[in-house]
């Protein structure tokens, strides 16, 4: 793919249903930005309480336990990947060339593949456990890269207004 | 208003709003964000937990979660008053901006409402009908705030004390 194609590419975006709700009805981009908020406590609370058991806090509560809370993070997941790409099809450019975003992106990325690392081999072993016994090391340095991540993608997503294109060029 | 005037005249105000440099708004910007996860994230955490319908969370370890949504209180309340020192007519001449701190306000009061709740499960109806009562309320409060303080971005009349004749 040749860069005019990418910006043709990203140009039809643009035109595309969601672009246009979130541009042209009144309101619609603060309600979603709200939205994008919500979605970011339902994660970065469910998400990290979880992080802070594996890494030793909250005892007294079972991994399996705490990890019924999971399908609200996943909630507040989906309600930032719904409303992020809404404000990412309304103005492509203004991330696609935006140096936070790369960093958020690349975050993001890292933060999926700690996720699927976490439950292919941390979770199991604690899903067995009581949550009496402190985590395996592996696991805590899952639980603190999840924390570390979730804070940079909180970061460059504050960034983004910041790294403007082409006011940063 | 000479108040206004004068904050926005002070040192501290006008290198907020006017340095290029990533520690002035965009870093205050961000602590206000981090707090925000750090309080309302844990307290979003804790009111589902007690909304479990099976009940298998037992609520009292979840107080240890009250010194990290206390400082994230406090990361917020410092760089909310940045964030009014940069703005200060911006923020007083909208009335969603008291709107939002009496919602945060509120939203505070039960968090300290709640820690005393957060024992053994109730055994029996009233209680846990009054704590399921005070998490669906909290989560109210702050989705509130939230909306509120993503509004004022929007819904402000005037800018800078100079702009009021």
């Amino acid at each position: 793919m040749s860069m005019t194609e990418v910006d043709a590419f990203l140009q039809s975006l643009m035109t595309t249903a969601p672009a246009h709700l979130v541009t042209q009805v009144a309101w619609a981009w603060p309600i979603c930005e709200t939205l994008h908020f919500i979605g970011l406590v339902l994660m970065t609370g469910v998400v990290g309480v979880i992080d802070l058991h594996v890494l030793g806090g909250l005892r007294g509560i079972g991994f399996n336990a705490l990890h019924r809370l999971l399908p609200w993070g996943i909630v507040g997941f989906v309600l930032c990947l719904t409303t992020g790409a809404m404000f990412f099809a309304a103005a492509p450019e203004q991330y696609f060339y935006n140096q936070a975003f790369h960093i958020k992106a690349t975050a993001l990325l890292f933060m999926g593949l700690n996720v699927t690392a976490f439950y292919l081999w941390a979770a199991p072993r604690l899903a067995r456990g009581d949550g009496a016994a402190p985590a395996p090391a592996f696991a805590r340095f899952m639980a603190l890269l999840s924390l570390l991540l979730m804070v940079v993608v909180i970061g460059a997503g504050r960034m983004l207004t910041f790294f403007r294109p082409p006011f940063n060029w | 208003m000479p108040i206004l005037l004068w904050l926005e005249d002070s040192g501290l105000s006008v290198w907020l709003r006017e340095s290029p440099s990533l520690f002035a708004f965009p870093g205050v910007l961000f602590l206000h964000t981090l707090g925000l996860a750090m309080l309302v994230g844990p307290n979003v955490a804790i009111n589902l937990a007690l909304l479990d319908r099976k009940e298998r969370i037992p609520p009292e370890p979840l107080r240890g979660l009250y010194p990290l949504m206390w400082s994230g209180f406090w990361i917020n309340a410092a760089s909310g008053a940045l964030l009014l020192l940069a703005y200060p007519t911006k923020a007083v001449t909208n009335p969603l901006f008291f709107a939002k701190l009496a919602l945060v306000a509120y939203a505070m009061m039960y968090l300290q409402w709640l820690k005393p709740m957060l024992r053994d499960l109730p055994a029996n109806a009233p209680d846990r009908r009054r704590r399921h009562r005070m998490a669906v309320t909290s989560l109210a409060l702050w989705a509130g705030a939230i909306l509120f303080g993503r509004l004022l971005a929007y819904t402000y009349s005037t800018l800078m004390a100079t702009d009021l004749v």
